[in-house]
């Protein structure tokens, strides 16, 4: 029997998971590219041809895909089991559970507000579920928005892993950024079942979503992206417009120092941050340390603001990545 | 017979030729510039990485350091020497007699360089203690090991202490390094309570390495409680403001939970009072 071509959308278990190979022929430019911008003096900023935005992608199949995956359990009233869906920043997850959520009419978990989360004073926690609501379904939308990691700042998850892992809450789906359940799988650590992510694009998904041309092309965005569908995309417009350019990233400052890590860390720790919460998560730097941190990272265009958080952009996500990775920081597993 | 022995001694050595002094210089020089771009290049480019990676590239310093005279020390001897058992006897015993007599301290040191690029009790970027001194190794030379302590004062300690002396590692080669900060309560306060808190902070703060334990002792004392939380950064480097972090953000937590922290009351002032 012949075997399913594979799908570009494909819902699969995190352990199911398969990031793009690299070549070695990339991974030794890298390390060249890394060498060279050591001796050279620091490059110009880049240009404005180079800050263009990202190319949108529609995320609808990966929403139906979803359907074929979670219907027979949504419509089983017997099954009170949990879903997990982990990712990545960037990779499309969440507006693909948002739209299929929206379809079946789930009922949304409250989250707690952030600012008042680290108050030692304040004991009471926002309840998970209105007391009104019936026993339909709940998706809670981002877990990573549902702490600081701030002495004070973990009780409510912790409270939400004790309620949702005995069954009080019943069915539900959980979203939650990678980099977050990094973290909060130290913080309550009970092995979990039925985690579920988006496969990693490969050459051929990228071929076919039209982000690449070209066996060369198609390997370095597979490899570059790590297989994250808003990376890809956030490459792509610039491969359109220069097919023979290499994938320029934006670059690190030259001065990094723990303040820089430390900064990029904690945004995609908490999927984004605001300035008052950045304070409270990193008491160790000052404020106005804080604040060169932001612009400098800003400038490079390796975090953005949107709505008054901070966030890594697209873009930024692979250097930032590696740079965490090579300080020896806890990754996620994409 | 003393024109024999004069014979036998001026025997050992060849006729060293202007092409073998050529010879010995070329091996010489090139072998000091190999260690000198590897004592150059390799710290560079261990200030660039980070964790083992690191590590292990400052650890290569020492190693390719003493291969490489070894290897020049082999290719020059046969230029100087007729290598034949009797001269080879004779020429060590020399050596022997007069590094027992002058040189003894000064060889011995060169000696533990060596057996401690063999054993390894100490290799670049771990954090000693020698002699009540403690600081990162940055670098190891022949006759002695390079201390930078937190308040940025270079050591140099011989490879001699290595015979007779203590030597504590706090990291031993790994990036991973235990950091201690201690809190000092009041007998009464809930150790329970503290010991979540205390949890909490170092589970909370930027520097922590997540795939290492973190754990919180408690002792009775005379004066109190003493705590002590235990926990490891993510690089050793980062050691005195982990513990900052930790105390910082500690003392706040405790005083949240109205925790009465224990203090000493000095000599004078008791006897003040009393």
């Amino acid at each position: 029997m012949a075997e399913e071509p594979k799908k570009t959308w494909q819902w699969v278990t995190v352990d199911d998971y398969e990031k793009p190979a690299v070549p070695t022929v990339i991974k030794v430019k890298k390390w060249w590219g890394k060498f060279i911008r050591w001796i050279t003096p620091e490059q110009e900023q880049e240009s404005e041809d180079d800050q263009s935005s990202a190319l949108e992608l529609s995320f609808d199949d990966a929403a139906d895909a979803l359907e074929q995956c979670f219907s027979e359990w949504l419509e089983d009233d017997e099954d009170n089991s949990l879903r997990w869906i982990i990712a990545p920043p960037h990779s499309g997850v969440e507006e693909a559970v948002k739209k299929w959520a929206e379809k079946h009419s789930l009922r949304e978990m409250n989250l707690p507000d952030r600012e008042p989360l680290c108050d030692p004073g304040d004991s009471t926690l926002p309840e998970f579920l209105s007391k009104s609501d019936d026993n339909k379904p709940w998706i809670l939308p981002q877990l990573a928005h549902g702490f600081l990691r701030q002495t004070n700042g973990l009780r409510w998850v912790r409270e939400f892993f004790s309620t949702v892992l005995s069954g009080e809450a019943g069915k539900g789906v959980i979203v939650c950024d990678s980099w977050a359940w990094a973290f909060l799988e130290k913080v309550w650590p009970v092995p979990v079942s039925q985690l579920w992510t988006l496969q990693g694009l490969d050459q051929r998904a990228l071929e076919e979503l039209g982000l690449a041309r070209g066996d060369g092309r198609l390997r370095a965005l597979a490899a570059l992206s790590r297989g994250n569908a808003g990376v890809a995309a956030a490459y792509s417009d610039r491969y359109q417009r220069s097919s023979e350019k290499p994938f320029e990233t934006p670059s690190m400052p030259s001065e990094i120092n723990d303040a820089t890590a430390f900064v990029c860390y904690a945004l995609l720790l908490h999927r984004g941050l605001n300035k008052g919460q950045l304070v409270k998560v990193l008491p160790i730097i000052s404020g106005s340390q804080l604040e060169i941190q932001l612009q400098v990272l800003h400038q490079r265009g390796l975090i953005e603001l949107e709505q008054e958080l901070w966030y890594v952009t697209a873009r930024g996500y692979p250097v930032v990545r590696e740079l965490l990775a090579s300080r020896g920081f806890w990754l996620d597993r994409f | 017979m003393e024109t024999g022995s004069v014979d036998d001694v001026t025997g050992l050595f060849k006729s060293l030729d202007g092409f073998a002094i050529f010879e010995i210089a070329v091996i010489f020089v090139f072998a000091l510039a190999i260690v000198w771009l590897t004592q150059r290049v390799l710290p560079w480019v261990a200030s660039h990485l980070h964790g083992k990676r690191r590590l292990y590239t400052l650890a290569l310093v020492p190693m390719i350091r003493i291969l490489v005279l070894v290897v020049a020390l082999v290719m020059i001897m046969p230029r100087i020497i007729e290598p034949t058992l009797q001269n080879m006897v004779a020429t060590l015993g020399a050596a022997g007699l007069a590094i027992g007599f002058a040189l003894k301290d000064y060889v011995s040191s060169l000696i533990a360089g060596v057996v401690a690029i063999h054993e390894m009790p100490y290799r670049p970027g771990d954090w000693i203690e020698v002699d009540g001194s403690y600081g990162e190794v940055t670098h190891i030379g022949m006759r002695t090991v390079e201390l930078v302590t937190n308040d940025d004062t270079v050591i140099w300690v011989p490879h001699l202490k290595l015979w007779d002396n203590l030597i504590h590692n706090a990291n031993n080669g790994g990036p991973s390094l235990m950091c201690i900060a201690e809190f000092y309560t009041q007998p009464e306060a809930d150790a329970y309570q503290i010991r979540d808190a205390l949890e909490e902070v170092a589970l909370t703060s930027p520097y922590l390495q997540l795939g290492k334990p973190i754990a919180v002792t408690a002792a009775e004392q005379p004066w109190g409680t003493k705590y002590r939380l235990k926990a490891y950064p993510i690089d050793p480097r980062q050691q005195f403001q982990f513990i900052t972090d930790m105390t910082a953000r500690g003392k706040k937590r405790l005083m949240e939970l109205d925790v009465r922290f224990a203090k000493i009351e000095s000599d004078e002032a008791y006897e003040l009072k009393h």
